[in-house]
């Protein structure tokens, strides 16, 4: 068990490619972590930076305190699980979970018994530990690649996308299992992952990150109430948050000419005649056959069943607003509606950076309450 | 065929046509046969000799059932000094240039396949380019020379250098298609359980390239097995001699071929080339283990 520490670490590729740029972080002992961000954003160059497979251009990895930054990945004690899994097709289940006992020159019959005590707690046992990885479903083969991970008793474990290649329900299941598996363990954990909902879902905090740089450094819940950034705005959430251009006017918000209220926590950080982004999440946005108090109103444009709500797609002036609507108030396609965003809920996003209005400029903290009062 | 529209020309004169489709389909379907039957014969009529003629009293050159069977030659092939032990001979020859190829064309394709090195490929084909000179006649006079200068004439060393050095190239080149298509994850992983290159080479990549040295390791034996001229001009002694070079000692002086010996030796000198191939086939298989889910 060790914390890990991230000191301004640069990764440029051969080719000028900047993966990874001054990134700092730091992961504490047990936790759970998730980076999270597009392709080629940098997040898997971090974590083979950290297993170290990948040797950076400068800045420091420091794992339980000792510097690792130079250190081949042996001396690292870290597990990492591959994406494909990387179980060799030539050895059976028991001697793929024992084989780093093996590099370690432990005996035959103690690495049989480490693996079957391991295999024991992921569900792997009896004559599955014989066959070879070529004959189990893609659910095995990843409990396989944990158990293997597991029996090397490392300090840190680094998975990178351990779920994408397995179908959508037994993704579910994973990760559920992955994450009480990791409580139970207490092992510092560093997931990567581009599947938003599986960095919320697993990470007790998270990075999201986007051209070699975090762009919000927080818990999941965070990150989804309150992104710091339209890029984590845009980034997070099953069904994209609403990004509206709007102006200040009249002490309110004029999106497409029509006004909504400047929420408390805002009020005091714009002027008028201020050009912002406005971000409210679909979950958020109420809806009326009738006529609300400053709200939009447009005409329903598109429905989409997501099961228990529907999301119902707006046209507002020359705007698309999105809005979930439970199954029993779903309207009709040309219904003209009133949309009313939450309050509380509301964002704003300055239109030259993208950052929040009203949070501070670096998006590095993971301090609770970074708009005041909005919960 | 029902055409319901009236045609200006009435049916009779379309049916010919139809038919004479039908009919050179039919010819075109026998050519094929005749065809297939004819090249089959000929790749199948030496091996028709091969078994027939070694049980001949007189064989010739017809692949034909035995007309007076007989086991006789075996024996009379015994006679000859040179005969079996020469089969022993091309034995450790090719179990000694097998060997020494594997040995040193896995690590070099393992590495070729791994570390990027500039003009890497023109490298490997310029070896193999060279390396098909290095066994053939055109080299014969200065390999001749050097192995000399060597002092390894007359010496199985001196065989076994130069039908490694020829055969290397090609296995090299072979074996690093096989270890270009592990996944790198493999040993990255392993890496990261902390094992050297040297384990990962024995652990992962070489039983990863399994079927890959079972190619090269027959083909290598093949290829020595048949090697006439390297050994011929080389060895000096009689009894050094490999099958390939000893089945000239049945030819008359003056250049009348044995067939009786030739035959029964020729089907003895075949057979452990064919038992080698179905044993490697059935042990390690000429294929890949697919494990990797991508």
């Amino acid at each position: 068990m060790a914390d890990l520490e991230i000191r301004g670490l640069t990764k440029i590729f051969p080719g000028g490619m900047r993966a990874l740029d001054g990134l700092d972080l730091q992961i504490t002992d047990g936790e759970f972590f998730a980076l999270l961000g597009p392709s080629g954003c940098g997040k898997t160059t971090l974590l083979r930076s950290i297993a170290g497979l990948e040797t950076p251009n400068s800045g420091q990895i420091l794992i339980g305190g000792r510097d690792v930054t130079r250190l081949p990945p042996a001396a690292r004690d870290v597990a990492m699980v591959f994406q494909d899994y990387a179980l060799y097709p030539h050895m059976t289940v028991a001697d793929n979970i024992a084989y780093p006992l093996k590099v370690r020159r432990v005996g035959r019959k103690e690495r049989r018994e480490a693996a079957e005590s391991v295999g024991r707690s992921l569900q792997i046992q009896g004559a599955m530990l014989d066959r070879r990885p070529g004959q189990l479903s893609g659910g095995q083969q990843q409990r396989v690649a944990l158990a293997r991970a597991i029996a090397y008793r490392p300090h840190v474990f680094l998975f990178d996308e351990p779920l994408s290649n397995l179908d959508a329900r037994l993704r579910l299941e994973a990760r559920t299992f992955l994450k009480q598996l990791q409580r139970e363990l207490g092992v510092t954990t560093v997931y990567v992952t581009h599947d938003q909902a599986e960095a919320l879902a697993l990470a007790d905090r998270m990075a999201v990150m986007d051209q070699g740089r975090i762009r919000q450094l927080d818990t999941p819940s965070n990150c989804f109430l309150r992104p710091a950034n339209t890029f984590v705005a845009a980034f997070i959430g099953s069904t994209p948050m609403n990004l509206l251009p709007a102006t200040v006017q009249d002490g309110k918000f004029d999106v497409a000419g029509q006004k909504v209220m400047i929420p408390e926590t805002i009020r005091a950080q714009v002027g008028a005649g201020d050009t912002v982004i406005l971000g409210v999440r679909p979950e958020y946005v109420s809806v009326s056959p009738t006529e609300l108090p400053d709200s939009l109103t447009g005409t329903v444009r598109v429905l989409e069943n997501l099961g228990v709500d529907s999301l119902v797609t707006i046209v507002v002036g020359d705007l698309r607003v999105q809005a979930t609507v439970p199954e029993e108030r779903v309207p009709a396609v040309g219904d003209r509606i009133w949309l009313a965003p939450d309050q509380r809920r509301l964002l704003a996003y300055r239109q030259d950076d993208g950052e929040q209005v009203g949070a501070p400029t670096v998006a590095q903290s993971d301090a609770p309450a970074r708009v005041p009062g909005a919960e | 065929m029902v055409r319901d529209h009236p045609a200006p020309t009435p049916g009779p004169t379309q049916e010919p046509s139809e038919s004479a489709l039908l009919v050179r389909r039919f010819l075109s379907r026998i050519g094929f046969y005749v065809f297939v039957v004819i090249v089959s014969a000929f790749f199948a009529l030496p091996m028709l000799w091969l078994v027939f003629a070694p049980f001949d009293a007189h064989p010739t050159l017809a692949a034909t059932p035995p007309s007076s069977p007989t086991l006789a030659n075996f024996p009379d092939l015994l006679k000859d000094p040179y005969a079996l032990p020469s089969l022993a001979n091309s034995v450790v020859l090719a179990a000694a240039t097998m060997v020494l190829v594997v040995a040193a064309a896995a690590p070099a394709a393992y590495a070729l396949s791994r570390v990027r090195i500039p003009g890497r490929d023109l490298l490997l084909y310029v070896l193999l380019l060279f390396s098909s000179v290095v066994t053939g006649t055109a080299a014969m006079v200065p390999l001749f020379l050097l192995v000399f200068d060597l002092g390894l004439i007359n010496t199985y060393v001196g065989v076994v250098l130069v039908l490694a050095g020829g055969l290397t190239p090609a296995g090299i080149f072979i074996l690093k298609d096989f270890v270009d298509s592990m996944p790198k994850s493999y040993e990255e992983s392993a890496r990261v359980f902390g094992a050297s290159s040297f384990q990962i080479l024995r652990d992962i990549v070489l039983p990863y390239a399994r079927p890959g040295l079972a190619v090269i390791a027959v083909w290598v034996v093949v290829n020595v097995w048949s090697n006439f001229l390297i050994p011929f001009i080389l060895l000096r002694d009689p009894g050094m001699l490999p099958a390939a070079v000893v089945v000239y000692n049945f030819y008359t002086e003056g250049g009348q071929a044995n067939l009786r010996l030739i035959s029964s030796f020729g089907l003895l000198y075949s057979i452990p080339v064919v038992v080698m191939y179905l044993f490697v086939n059935r042990r390690y298989g000429f294929r890949f283990y697919g494990g990797i889910k991508g």
